[in-house]
């Protein structure tokens, strides 16, 4: 069970009225929108802001800073829910997101057929697949067919992100898969060829190398769904129940890994530099103390300045 | 926690899943009678229950939530 922020923890939790908040926005406002967005919003609250920016999507595309972006999202599962939080997390990462999908199970025909309600109207197509489709969820002990199925896995995701760029014309955002969070012989899975971890890890290695093409995007989702933990990740309720992928308390960080590689993609990523000033420049830890109870002042213990011969300040 | 503690707090749960202010409590308020009650937003009112009382339901009891009242007596074996 999460709590307000904990998966983005760097985000601030939402205010307890923000539905107030974005009741009393009726006319574009892309500063207090972007404001609102900065917050940990949860699945439903980013899915309100997102109505909002459909609504007002024509005068934020022709008056704002945010860039215009049609995203494609082509998937093997339910999506609605990321299609949901998408143009609101967006806004935090300065792009102004029109989403379009397809159902799901029709993969192929969405981006290999030119009457593809998609093809010529998106900029990206993002394909969230998942290793049932792909036949690497069940195990392949027999000889060599473990690295077989990885090897339609990959032919596979070759033709679906040649037919995005050729027939849709788009750039491919390509996902990772998640190892799955239930083992099959323990420790032994990553060296056990055949079991899903071994060829879900092959697959994406061999995605990242062979199928990424140049001005595509590589989301992730793996590494995000490790850092999370793959016991929280994957919940098999949701999955047999809706098709869901992951547990929907992720959506907002998983809408959060997209969209910071369509800012990317857009040009809008930031360059941060980050000091530790606590007992150099100042006295005392800022995030312990707070910012009234360091001490700043000339020649002040224990916030006498570094020597500016330490190479690592 | 009782029954009256629990559709206290579970109101603005609903409300606020459902984006909608003037939704009231009933035992036997379901699917039928909230135009936004989709199967995704099934999911998402329990996964906001889970959240706000601090349980987690297993798959069977998923299945078998056929209204709000389900919810709540749900919540309540698992607050006692």
């Amino acid at each position: 069970m999460v709590e307000d922020n904990e998966p983005m923890p760097w985000l601030l939790p939402a205010p307890a009225d923000f539905r107030a908040r974005l009741k009393a926005l009726p006319a574009p406002d892309e500063a207090a929108l972007r404001g609102l967005a900065a917050y940990a919003l949860d699945v439903g609250q980013l899915g309100r802001l997102s109505k909002l920016v459909a609504n007002q999507f024509e005068a934020l595309r022709k008056t704002s800073g945010l860039s215009a972006l049609r995203l494609g999202l082509v998937s093997s599962h339910t999506t609605d829910f990321i299609l949901d939080a998408l143009p609101a997390t967006g806004l935090r990462h300065g792009v102004l997101l029109s989403c379009a999908t397809t159902p799901y199970g029709q993969v192929a025909q969405s981006v290999m057929e030119a009457s593809s309600p998609l093809a010529g109207q998106v900029d990206v197509v993002l394909f969230a697949l998942d290793p049932y489709m792909l036949g690497l969820a069940a195990p392949r002990l027999d000889r060599d067919e473990g690295a077989k199925a990885v090897d339609r896995a990959i032919t596979m995701l070759k033709s679906l992100s040649d037919g995005a760029r050729r027939v849709i014309g788009a750039a491919c955002a390509l996902t990772t898969l998640p190892p799955p969070a239930d083992p099959l012989f323990g420790d032994l899975d990553t060296r056990t060829p055949g079991t899903p971890r071994w060829m879900i890890n092959r697959y994406n290695e061999r995605l990242a190398a062979e199928v990424l093409g140049p001005g595509d995007l590589l989301i992730d989702v793996a590494d995000l769904a490790c850092s999370v933990g793959l016991a929280r990740w994957h919940d098999a309720r949701v999955w047999h129940s809706g098709k869901l992928p992951f547990a929907l308390e992720f959506t907002p960080i998983y809408a959060d890994h997209v969209c910071r590689g369509l800012g990317a993609f857009r040009g809008k990523a930031r360059k941060c530099l980050v000091l530790d000033l606590d007992n150099t420049l100042w006295g005392g830890v800022i995030g312990d103390d707070g910012l009234e109870g360091i001490k700043i002042g000339q020649g002040m213990r224990p916030g006498k300045p570094t020597p500016p011969s330490n190479p690592m300040r | 926690m009782d029954r009256a503690d629990i559709i206290k707090r579970i109101e603005p749960v609903m409300r606020d899943v459902f984006d909608d202010d003037e939704i009231r409590y009933r035992d036997d308020l379901s699917a039928s009678d909230v135009e936004d009650w989709d199967s995704l937003s099934h999911i998402r009112l329990i996964v906001a229950v889970e959240k706000a009382f601090r349980v987690r339901f297993t798959s069977t009891e998923m299945e078998t939530f056929n209204s709000v009242g389900d919810l709540v007596d749900a919540v309540a074996r698992k607050t006692v």
